[in-house]
């Protein structure tokens, strides 16, 4: 069991950076996405522009976050505890299965 | 855990979110913070390679709307949408089953979605592969 009062925590693994990193690709994933669904428009209709809107303010809300997030990443690495990021992770896949289900829905129909 | 002196930055709020996270993960293990950021990173990678399976499949609808006939082209994109499904929903069951194995120092469990995603790009590029000689 680690405590508060702990000494920082030698990271020459970079991790709060490295992490911060994976989320921006991740951004940049949903942006190409979004991209791609709004390319595909004229086929697929009103869906392809609702998909992209959603793909892009995933994106941003992520984009958003990310400095906050970095910072805690590198607080928690000083306090060494753990910070699960739970209801992140919950959302991000719950949104991204909805949309990916949704295209499948509407293109099987 | 639940020790007050936290961080002078924290509010109210934190204890409750903290008690529906240790009904969630359990365990009474404190794991390396490290070990906790490089599953966050697992569990993007496998969102973003979810992103481009369905990336794959909105563009195999409409790029190859002209030279593949429907009947071949809807199997393609359904299989690659169903993936995407798949290893989205199942990138967040990835990451609690390894964080609930590090909260107990247990041996981190083998993951389904590792075979399942070469099953199915060795069928997409196979696939694509036969249509296009």
């Amino acid at each position: 069991m680690r405590h508060t009062d702990a000494t920082p925590l030698r990271d020459p693994g970079l991790q709060p950076e490295r992490t911060s990193l994976a989320w921006s690709r991740t951004v940049l994933g949903y942006l190409v996405v979004a991209t791609i669904c709004l390319k595909a428009a004229p086929q697929l209709g009103t869906v392809g522009i609702v998909s992209a809107a959603a793909y892009l303010t995933i994106a941003v809300a992520i984009a958003c976050s990310t400095t906050t997030r970095y910072h805690r990443d590198v607080r928690s690495m000083h306090i060494q505890q753990s910070r699960p990021p739970l209801r992140a992770v919950v959302a991000l896949s719950a949104a991204t299965t909805a949309l990916s289900a949704h295209l499948l829905w509407l293109l099987i129909d | 855990m639940s020790s007050p002196c936290c961080a002078p930055t924290d509010k109210g709020g934190t204890n409750s979110r903290r008690n529906v996270r240790s009904l969630l993960l359990g365990g009474d293990i404190e794991p390396d913070p490290r070990f906790t950021l490089a599953n966050e990173r697992t569990f993007l990678a496998w969102i973003r390679t979810a992103l481009a399976v369905v990336a794959a499949a909105v563009a195999t609808d409409t790029l190859m709307a002209e030279q593949w006939p429907s009947s071949v082209r809807q199997p393609v994109v359904v299989l690659l949408l169903l993936a995407g499904t798949a290893v989205s929903a199942g990138a967040a069951v990835r990451w609690w089953a390894v964080e609930r194995a590090l909260r107990r120092d247990r041996p981190l469990p083998l993951s389904p979605l590792v075979p399942m995603l070469a099953l199915v790009v060795l069928a997409g590029a196979g696939s694509v592969l036969v249509l296009t000689l």
